[in-house]
């Protein structure tokens, strides 16, 4: 590399090695108080009004699944106790045709 | 610390003074990061006062994990990212425009003086800025962090979310990239 450029390139580099913080205007601070007096920051109780009403979406929703969940097995269940019972119905011929039956006598 | 604990809180309550103390602690630092990032002197005060206003809608989610500093950093620095893409995209635009005719708008990024600069080394920084803009972001927000806000490698690190060694790496990557941009450009 050419040590002219590579003086040139180090100078580059080294010119913000002084450099001072810039400072924004004066009426800054005045002009931003003034805006945030027209801007209302989210009040805490919001937040928490929010963080609270979806704790309450979650306990419902998962209230209602295990609900929904219990009442299927009980669907389940009593399938098979009706299945059972006519099981043993007709093991027994409790369904089968009177010994009696008077009416085609 | 505990100082610290007090100030946020007084500042989730809303109060005034507390706002005020605020403005008047953080507000060239802001603005320091800010015009490191944009380099453009008017864009920079705008983004300053979203950066506020940023900061006053969101005091409530800060947790006070980090410094109250390093969290104004981080929204600073989001909030120049987000008007350099608009800026981005609104540039590419004009040069579509332009291309069709139906626009006259400057696409060029107009030279960059930072007020902070000492008069003798004014082009030179000029210069200087323009090669940071074609740095890769991590780099160039490192880079702008510790040489014109003056941070050190920790501070950055917390900033950045990274180790004070990847810090170090990104910046002696950044100064390797930029002595390749500037040749290039000295040689032209």
């Amino acid at each position: 590399m050419d040590t002219n450029i590579e003086q040139k390139i180090d100078d580059t580099l080294s010119s913000l090695d002084m450099v001072k913080r810039a400072e924004i205007s004066p009426y800054f601070k005045t002009r931003m108080k003034g805006m945030l007096t027209q801007i209302q920051p989210e009040p805490a109780f919001l937040s928490f009004k929010f963080t609270l009403a979806m704790a309450m979406i979650a306990i419902i929703l998962t209230a209602n699944t295990f609900l929904l969940y219990q009442r299927m097995n009980q669907n389940s269940t009593n399938k098979k106790s009706v299945h059972e019972i006519s099981e043993i119905s007709e093991m027994y011929h409790f369904n089968s045709t009177p010994v009696l039956d008077y009416d085609n006598q | 610390m505990s100082d610290q604990i007090h100030f946020v809180a007084l500042l989730k309550t809303g109060d005034s003074g507390a706002y005020d103390k605020l403005i008047e602690d953080y507000q060239h630092m802001v603005y320091n990061t800010v015009l490191g990032i944009v380099n453009h002197l008017h864009d920079a005060e705008d983004i300053t006062q979203n950066v506020f206003i940023q900061i006053f809608k969101s005091i409530h989610d800060f947790k006070g994990d980090s410094k109250l500093s390093t969290w104004i950093y981080r929204i600073a620095i989001t909030k120049s990212l987000e008007w350099e893409r608009k800026k981005k995209s609104k540039r590419s635009i004009n040069y579509f425009k332009n291309l069709i005719g139906i626009s006259t708008e400057s696409t060029e990024l107009s030279a960059f003086y930072h007020p902070g600069v000492e008069l003798q080394n004014k082009e030179m920084a000029t210069i200087l800025f323009k090669a940071i803009k074609k740095l890769p972001e991590n780099q160039r927000l490192a880079f702008v962090l510790i040489k014109v806000e003056g941070l050190n490698y920790q501070e950055v690190g917390e900033i950045m979310n990274k180790s004070t060694k990847s810090i170090e790496g990104l910046v002696l990557r950044a100064k390797a990239q930029l002595k390749l941009i500037l040749n290039d450009y000295f040689t032209e």
